[in-house]
């Protein structure tokens, strides 16, 4: 996937907001002036730069009372635990567990669970438990060991290796969800608990997406953040730095020295 | 909410600019090497909207948005070793 590789030159970040200010001949759901949230290839130009040119059919509007800063810090981690969450067959009061819940997908998943009824079983640190609790966890957990019983399903945000250590816990007719990696080989031989394997990546709609999965995605996204407006779901408050400011703080957070679940750039200065 | 609603000025639009400052990836390495410069965005094309930036991020998880992005380029990265979205 050669193409895929950066070259010097390329500009990173993904997510992005701000305003619509030119459309071309085809584009009718949006107009100049719109104001928007995007997330972007990884193999196009990304969004640390002051003007974007996007598909006009990735992006969403953003409501009225949404700030931009709120709007740019969701769309990776929000859009990512949809596409998680609808991998599974929605069965109320099935036991789901979270690993890494209190990072920002693991956040929106046990939002998102609780929404479809799961009985939400979120695995963090102990000074992380009350928050999640507050988000909807039913159950919060230091580590999945702590388990009693098999869970119907698991969606893991840690990576390959940690997923196939949590498919014990699956029992029959159960699904694993990788939001980091995959699973390479089978989760279980054949004939024994028919496991079902998921693969989550925003990417896969960039690489092989049609106007009906971008259809879909959009209108989940605007929904959210609809949710996000009124208050009915939560996204933490993104830390916020200046535009001038992007290598000083990537260099910062390489050394350790700051901590955030989300960061955004923001372009007003 | 956290942040401001402030909008896209008049000249702006007026203008349409296409050429914008931007910060550019200048290859593995130290975070600092990342460079400021000026690209030219183009004007969209018939499926495609011009945006003018209010905000921006990369991925989520605390500290991993360096790691990911001095991974990209290198050969190893596709496949297994995934950017990290906790």
């Amino acid at each position: 996937m050669d193409s895929e590789l950066w070259q010097a030159g390329q500009i990173p970040g993904v997510d992005a907001s701000g305003e619509v200010i030119a459309c071309g001949a085809n584009v009718t759901h949006v107009s100049p002036g719109d104001r928007i949230a995007v997330h972007t290839t990884l193999a196009g130009p990304g969004t640390f730069s002051k003007r974007l040119r996007v598909p006009a059919r990735a992006v969403m509007r953003l409501p009225v009372t949404l700030g931009f800063n709120d709007a740019a810090a969701f769309p990776c981690p929000a859009l990512t635990a949809w596409l998680a969450i609808e991998k599974l067959p929605v069965k109320a009061g099935r036991r789901l567990l979270i690993t890494g819940a209190s990072g920002s997908v693991g956040r929106w998943l046990i939002q998102l669970a609780r929404q479809r009824d799961f009985h939400v079983i979120a695995v963090a640190s102990e000074k992380r438990h009350a928050d999640l609790k507050a988000l909807g966890a039913d159950e919060t957990l230091t580590d999945a060991e702590q388990l009693d019983a098999p869970v119907y399903a698991v969606i893991d945000t840690i990576n390959g290796d940690h997923a196939r250590k949590m498919t014990r816990h699956l029992g029959a007719n159960g699904h694993i969800v990788c939001i980091q990696d995959r699973l390479e080989q089978a989760a279980a031989p054949a004939f024994d608990r028919a496991i079902s394997q998921h693969e989550v990546a925003l990417g896969a709609l960039h690489w092989a997406g049609d106007d009906e999965d971008w259809a879909r995605l959009v209108a989940a996204g605007e929904g959210l953040l609809e949710a996000i407006a009124d208050g009915t779901l939560n996204q933490p408050a993104p830390c916020i730095e200046s535009f001038t400011a992007l290598p000083a703080y990537l260099a910062e957070l390489k050394r350790g020295e700051r901590r955030a679940l989300k960061f955004v750039i923001t372009a007003n200065e | 909410m956290s942040d401001s609603t402030e909008t896209t000025t008049p000249q702006d639009i007026r203008h349409g600019t296409t050429r914008a400052p931007a910060w550019a990836w200048q290859g593995p390495g130290e975070p600092e090497a990342l460079e400021q410069t000026e690209v030219d965005i183009g004007a969209p094309g018939d499926d495609e909207v011009l945006v003018a930036t209010r905000a921006s991020a990369s991925i989520p998880s605390t500290g991993s948005s360096w790691r990911w992005t001095a991974s990209c380029g290198k050969p190893v990265r596709f496949p297994g070793s995934m950017p990290r979205v906790r």
